[in-house]
């Protein structure tokens, strides 16, 4: 029973692997060319709001019916720069000649389109956004009866990967932001921001009474931490990319409750441990 | 319990992870920039007036940095000296530039190469030893830039220069194996030798952030020096398959060069308002990395014809810039072109294609050439190839005692360099003139 089960099992997987996709002739992302239907494509986890460091999403499309278009949902977040490239496949995306659409979260409103006429070459969108949330991107390629000059084709060799990615670059940038809960007659003397990597410090924060701060940093990924005396009271990973400013508002107050100081004594210590210890054990 | 050790292992493993995730492309970004042509092209007026479709041919002492086989088919000892003149011309397009004109030029002068080669007199086998200095890559650029910040109120000014040059002392050998069959190899030394092995790159940046009704100022100043230097070969053969058809072949073995980079960075952070706020950082870093040099190959045919006086030739060369590969201090591999780690960077091999062609005049004592080329030359980027083009001309003259040559070469590549300053939808119409002279001493 059990070699019976595994051959159907290895039957399954060689379907999915091999069969499924030659015989495809529409997209498993999105096959019935509406927005309702489009998978969601996301950079960041949306219960925690961590950005994971996976830079790119690649999904395989076609434009294999006549007036196909493909919709897809991105998860973004403000003050981001995104990348969308849609790159006909060498091989056998030769006669697609793709355009790319941004549309907030209705899928109407139009926010940046891209379309260079190009068949078989990429199309790449660069957004800094400023939304936070779903937006909708749709891929399709131009009508033919509408569209003087316009030679799209349809059917075979118009397969396209689309790749979604937040982008990066040389030289400095900046983080700037508000302080939250902050009060402008707090003292400002027992505060510190600094960006860090591997415990070393590669810049410090000039906080104002109007409880903002600005940071100059080097390109590059960093911890981006607040102290208050020494405790750390936040600690957020953070891209900064040259000649652009990163927005991050940091909750700092005294009595901000440090991550881990499960018995709110202030400070990590040993009985945070085996309160920890208990409540997993129970 | 049971239940519970299982979701806590699975949370230590998520976090893992995610840890592992946020070690990538961490702390300052660390990226090569190489705007000269990245392939390890050869040398001289005679290969470039002809597109560089040489492989085959590699009948002067250049031909230690075309095809090592080359040298064997030398008749004589001779020296030759290269000189190249170069105007980069880079136009750029940025979002939210504040400067009308983006557009760059930098001329450089340089010596491109210079050999001696020793032919070893031998009844049966012809056999060279040489010495040749190749520049290798140039790194001049420069960018002038103010860009308006998008989501905040503000200006940056960017400058940025960089300067240096790497070149390579090669020792060659070649070796008539047949009357119809030639081998060879150059060893090359990456190490200061005539010029130091280096390039430096400096950044200035000032900006003005408008925070509510204060403004910020920033300064910001980071130079940095790379100095480079090891050691690979270049192992060629040529076949003389007819009495008109020539086939070439050259490998260019991958490489672990040292890379120390000097770093010094100082920024200063002001509020005049409130200069309590003002912040000062300076740093001065030593990194001792490694760069894994990519393997390359290639291939080329060359076709005489109409009595020997036309020659023609084709050549396929192939780069693995997917094995280019930056280690850090810290053991993390990045890739050095777009300072993305490796196992994200999506960098793919590049293969360049010339072609190119040779007709002599027979004139009383001398020889008078004529040569043209075309040639596409791909430059390595993330996840697409920048596509740059090239044409050629090219002539000279040859008597017994000396022979000179001069080529011009123009090679252009438009929206390429995207991935240089990502984010700010940056690319870059490239034109750059090359002018070489060679110049061949017969003893």
């Amino acid at each position: 029973m059990l070699h019976f089960i595994k051959r159907i099992g290895y039957l399954i997987l060689f379907y999915y692997l091999f069969i499924n996709q030659v015989i495809a002739s529409g997209d498993r992302y999105e096959s019935d060319n509406n927005m309702n239907t489009a998978t969601l494509i996301q950079l960041y986890d949306p219960d925690t709001g961590d950005q994971f460091d996976i830079f790119e999403i690649i999904q395989q499309h076609n434009m294999f019916d006549e007036d196909d278009e493909d919709w897809f949902i991105i998860d973004v977040s403000t003050d981001v720069s995104y990348m969308i490239e849609v790159i006909p496949d060498i091989q056998t995306g030769y006669k697609c000649d793709p355009f790319i659409e941004i549309y907030e979260s209705d899928g109407v409103t139009l926010i940046k389109k891209v379309d260079q006429n190009l068949e078989g070459k990429k199309e790449t969108i660069d957004w800094l956004s400023d939304y936070r949330g779903i937006v909708y991107a749709r891929v399709g390629q131009c009508n033919p009866d509408n569209v003087q000059g316009c030679a799209a084709k349809y059917g075979a060799n118009t397969n396209y990967k689309i790749i979604l990615s937040k982008t990066s670059a040389g030289g400095f940038g900046y983080i700037s932001g508000t302080i939250l809960s902050c009060q402008t007659d707090m003292d400002f003397n027992k505060l510190k921001i600094n960006t860090s990597y591997q415990g070393k410090e590669y810049a410090k924060a000039s906080i104002i009474p109007t409880c903002k701060y600005l940071i100059t940093v080097e390109e590059g990924s960093y911890l981006l931490n607040a102290f208050i005396d020494t405790v750390n009271i936040y600690s957020q990973q953070v891209e900064v990319k040259a000649l652009q400013v990163s927005n991050i508002n940091i909750t700092a107050s005294s009595e901000h409750k440090i991550k881990g100081d499960i018995n709110n004594n202030k400070r990590i210590d040993i009985e945070d441990v085996i309160l920890l210890l208990y409540h997993v054990s129970k | 319990m049971k239940m519970s050790l299982k979701i806590l292992f699975s949370k230590i493993v998520f976090f893992a992870l995610i840890s592992i995730a946020t070690t990538v492309w961490a702390g300052p970004l660390e990226q090569m920039e190489i705007p000269s042509s990245p392939n390890p092209v050869g040398s001289g007026a005679r290969a470039l007036g002809m597109g560089g479709a040489f492989i085959a041919v590699a009948d002067d002492a250049t031909a230690a940095s075309w095809n090592p086989a080359g040298i064997a088919q030398l008749p004589k000892s001779e020296f030759s000296v290269v000189g190249k003149y170069m105007l980069r011309s880079e136009d750029k397009s940025l979002t939210n530039a504040l400067n009308d004109d983006l557009s760059e030029n930098i001329r450089d002068f340089s010596l491109n190469y210079f050999s001696a080669a020793i032919n070893i007199p031998s009844p049966i086998n012809n056999m060279v030893f040489s010495v040749n200095y190749q520049q290798q890559y140039d790194f001049f650029r420069e960018w002038h830039m103010i860009v308006n910040f998008e989501n905040v109120s503000g200006e940056v000014s960017y400058d940025m220069i960089q300067e240096g040059e790497l070149y390579a002392l090669g020792l060659a050998y070649g070796l008539q194996m047949t009357p119809d069959l030639f081998i060879g190899f150059t060893f090359n030394i990456w190490e200061d030798v005539l010029s130091e092995n280096e390039w430096t790159q400096k950044h200035v940046q000032h900006a003005r952030i408008q925070l509510g009704p204060n403004t910020g100022l920033s300064k910001a100043i980071k130079n940095e020096t790379y100095q480079f230097s090891g050691y690979n070969f270049n192992l060629g053969a040529i076949w003389k398959a007819t009495e008109y058809f020539k086939l070439g072949m050259v490998i260019k073995t991958p490489f672990k060069a040292n890379l120390n980079l000097h770093q010094s960075v100082r920024t200063e952070t002001l509020f005049p308002d409130f200069p309590d706020a003002n912040q000062f950082y300076s740093d001065v870093r030593e990194h001792e990395y490694h760069l894994r040099m990519p393997l390359s190959y290639g291939f080329g045919i060359a076709y005489r014809l109409l009595d020997h006086r036309l020659t023609l030739s084709a050549d396929m060369y192939r780069t693995h810039w997917n094995q280019f590969e930056m280690e850090l201090n810290d053991g993390s591999r990045v890739s050095p072109i777009s300072g993305q780690d490796m196992n994200i960077a999506d960098i793919n091999p590049t293969t360049w294609l010339k072609f190119g062609m040779q007709y002599d005049i027979p004139l009383e004592s001398e020889m008078l050439h004529l040569r043209s080329g075309i040639f596409y030359d791909p430059a390595p980027a993330e996840r697409s190839s920048d596509d740059y083009w090239g044409i050629s001309l090219g002539s000279g003259i040859t008597t017994n005692q000396f022979a000179i040559d001069g080529a011009y070469q123009i090679r252009f590549g438009n929206d390429v360099g995207g991935s240089l300053l990502e984010g700010l939808e940056f690319s870059q119409d490239v034109i750059e003139h090359q002018v070489i002279v060679s110049m061949v001493y017969y003893l």
